[in-house]
């Protein structure tokens, strides 16, 4: 069964580019229009979110922090796609719990690459074996696929 | 101040003409982009099914189907070489020499019988003159001139049945001889083109199966440049996103320039020196806003256009592979493809018409060989009913004999009377001797004519046999029936790929050519960088310098407001402030320099 797969963008041609890189890859997609609609949206199997930054009504941190208050997909991995490229904002979005940023635009197999490594990624008792050596070790994009570190 | 005021007012309506809508101009054009992201869809849509298409119909032209043709052609090679083998020693042709042969040495035979009849007739007249001399006495030698001269007749006829048969017998074989010719020759011709098809479609194979496998590299190789291609285009269509945040920035901007003028001129009191320099400073910051709106609309204009070329060139470029995708289907490689016999549906087309011919050829054999059987066995039973004459002719011989002796004891019987009838006597005894040598070489003769009969028939039996050639031509003909479906089923994808990357093609290329919404947002934004660069130009020449330092300081802290890195680098360009390109702080997972994971 294919993963579904949230799009967020105030953009219908972003969201569109993304639909249609996500859907050729053998992804379902679901597609909403800033965070307010991704909220309203965030339901069934959804196994992840790529979201733009700056929206009306809700933006892109935000809609991570309603995310991750969210018990069902608290460790879903969120990918930032955005134009945005400044460290401090980065640096935000991380902190919120964002798995990843991609400053648009994106190349489909970029895209791709990272929806698979972040869905595919970690192997979870690796992952935790690793954080007992390297406590360090335990990333947004880890945290998104296995929980809270040990 | 009036100056200044009249300049702000000025400027502040300037402003609020090129500002207003500039984002729309490039907002507007949403649908544009959507209308071609749908239409990019599509065009993937195709491209996969004509791919897979292609695909399949070059792996039908090098795939198992044909290397199984391929086999089944090589298997039949042993039996058909069998069903050409030209008899180099053409056994049968010299035994229908033979068999002539022993007709003339019949009919030489025949006339010596000729020569025995004659003396039959001779002694039948003396036999019977000397009865007459004799009387009463060679009363009995008048029935022995009636045996001599009934044999005589006898022989005759006999010789006549025989000569007329061996006529018959000459032409037949004389007939037969000459189809066995053709047979060879058809043998010869049939082995030669036979192999010479087996060689022909096993290259032709061997070259489609080969072409069959460059050309699926091509497709390939097409297919991989459109997902380039489809790639460049999904990167290219994101600029209508992110040029429209640019120019909002810049719409943003100059709003905020005409907000810094709307406050200044009508609250101040005419003449004020600290409000003048007020007003000269808001002066200052719309031009450098105008200044570096001028380089960011560039930017813009410059981002929207490029992206649009590409769109444009990778679109042109996804025509042009979807037709080497068709041109390269079928098998065939570019240099061999004339004309229209051209691709891996005409290769199997002349297989099947190569496979058909051979399958002809062979039942044609099968046909000449069946009516030499039946020649053969009429030769053969014609043979064999002059066998039928050894035993008249043994008969004659037996007769002659006793004739002969019967002669011999009637005159001796008759005493001194009957001694010319005693030399009579001796004369048939000679005779008898004669014509049984003559039976004999014409009894022997008429044994070997049975044996060539025998042979002959063996040969027509075999000619008649036509079951192998009917089980290969069968096998042949199964296997064409299998080119037919194969040739099908290629025939109907080939013009499937062909009218669909036809068609692609031509609505991509309708597509480019309908592609002319950017000239628009070009113009829209190149106007719009003049007004804004005449404006800053204007003001900085009518402003003190001081004026214009006070607003560089006030304008740094507009640098944060940006949120993507290229209106960074572009204000420190044109501002200065020591905006360097900053790297983007991706990189390290090897995704790119856009992509961080955390």
């Amino acid at each position: 069964m294919s993963k579904l797969i949230m799009t967020v963008d105030d953009s219908a041609s972003i969201r569109q580019m993304v639909g249609f890189t996500l859907r050729n890859a053998g992804y379902e997609v679901i597609e909403a229009k800033d965070g307010k609609d991704a909220v309203s949206k965030l339901s069934g199997p959804i196994k992840m979110v790529i979201t733009d930054l700056n929206m009306p009504n809700m933006d892109g941190i935000e809609l991570i922090r309603q995310i991750r208050a969210n018990a069902a997909y608290k460790f879903i991995p969120v990918i930032m796609l955005t134009t945005e490229s400044q460290a401090t904002r980065k640096q935000e979005g991380k902190a919120a719990g964002a798995t990843g940023w991609i400053v648009k635009p994106f190349q489909p197999e970029q895209l791709l690459a990272v929806v698979k490594k972040v869905l595919g990624f970690p192997n979870c008792p690796f992952a935790r074996w690793l954080r007992q050596t390297s406590p360090a070790m335990w990333s947004n994009t880890i945290r998104a696929r296995c929980g809270p570190h040990p | 101040m009036q100056e200044y005021t009249a300049l702000a007012r000025e400027v502040r309506e300037r402003l609020g003409r090129v500002g207003s809508g500039l984002a729309r101009l490039v907002q507007q054009r949403e649908d544009d982009f959507l209308a071609l992201g749908a239409e990019l869809q599509d065009v993937a849509r195709r491209v996969q099914d004509i791919a897979a298409d292609s695909q399949k119909l070059n792996h039908i032209a090098s795939g198992d189907t044909v290397r199984h043709i391929l086999e089944e052609l090589v298997a039949e090679l042993d039996a058909m070489q069998t069903l050409c083998h030209v008899d180099e020693d053409a056994v049968d042709l010299a035994m229908l020499s033979r068999a002539r042969e022993l007709v003339q040495q019949l009919s030489r035979s025949i006339r010596d019988y000729a020569r025995v009849v004659r003396t039959l007739q001779m002694l039948g007249i003396s036999t019977r003159i000397e009865s007459a001399r004799l009387g009463s006495d060679g009363r009995g030698f008048s029935t022995l001139a009636d045996d001599v001269e009934k044999l005589g007749y006898k022989i005759v006829e006999y010789s006549g049945r025989i000569m007329q048969q061996a006529k018959t017998l000459d032409a037949l074989a004389e007939k037969a001889e000459a189809s066995t010719r053709e047979m060879h020759e058809m043998q010869r011709e049939c082995a030669y083109s036979v192999f010479g098809s087996i060689r022909d479609n096993m290259d032709t194979l061997h070259e489609v199966a080969e072409g069959s496998r460059k050309a699926s590299e091509d497709v390939r190789g097409h297919t991989a440049d459109i997902a380039a291609s489809m790639g460049r285009i999904i990167g290219s269509l994101q600029f209508h996103d992110i040029v429209r945040q640019q120019v909002e920035h810049v719409e943003e901007a100059l709003a905020d320039a005409r907000t810094g003028l709307d406050g200044a001129p009508d609250g101040m009191a005419d003449g004020a020196a600290d409000d003048d320099g007020a007003l000269a400073e808001e002066l200052a910051v719309a031009a450098d806003i105008c200044a570096l709106q001028q380089a960011q609309l560039d930017n813009a204009r410059t981002s929207f256009s490029d992206a649009v070329s590409t769109l444009r060139r990778e679109l042109a470029a996804i025509a042009a592979s979807v037709r080497g995708v068709g041109q390269r289907t079928g098998g065939f490689s570019d240099e061999s493809c004339l004309g229209e016999d051209c691709g891996g549906t005409a290769v199997l087309d002349h297989m099947e018409r190569s496979v058909a011919e051979i399958a002809a050829r062979m039942l044609s054999l099968a046909e000449q060989g069946e009516r030499m059987g039946h020649v053969m066995g009429e030769v053969a039973e014609m043979v064999a009913q002059m066998s039928v004459f050894l035993e008249d002719i043994e008969d004659v011989g037996d007769e002659i004999e006793l004739i002969a002796l019967n002669a011999s004891i009637r005159a001796a019987h008759t005493g001194e009377k009957g001694k010319a009838l005693g030399v009579l006597a001796s004369s048939i005894q000679r005779l008898s001797q004669d014509a049984g040598e003559s039976t004999t070489a014409l009894a022997t003769l008429l044994r070997e004519v049975d044996g060539v009969a025998g042979q002959l028939k063996t040969y027509a039996t075999a000619y008649l046999d036509s079951s192998r050639v009917s089980e290969i031509s069968g096998e042949l003909e199964g296997l064409t029936h299998g080119l037919r479906e194969v040739n099908g089923e290629a025939a109907r994808l080939f013009a499937g790929v062909g009218t669909a990357c036809a068609e692609l093609a031509s609505r991509v290329d309708h597509a480019v050519e309908d592609m002319g919404f950017d000239a628009q947002v070009a113009a829209g934004l190149s106007d719009a960088a003049d007004d804004v660069g005449e404006m800053a130009g204007m003001l900085r020449e009518r402003l003190p310098a001081s004026a214009r330092a006070a607003a560089a300081r006030r304008l740094a802290a507009m640098r944060d407001r940006y949120t993507m890195e290229q209106e960074r680098v572009l204000h420190g360009r044109v501002l200065g402030g020591g905006h360097a390109e900053a790297p983007a702080g991706g990189g390290e997972d090897g995704y790119g320099d856009n992509v961080e994971l955390f």
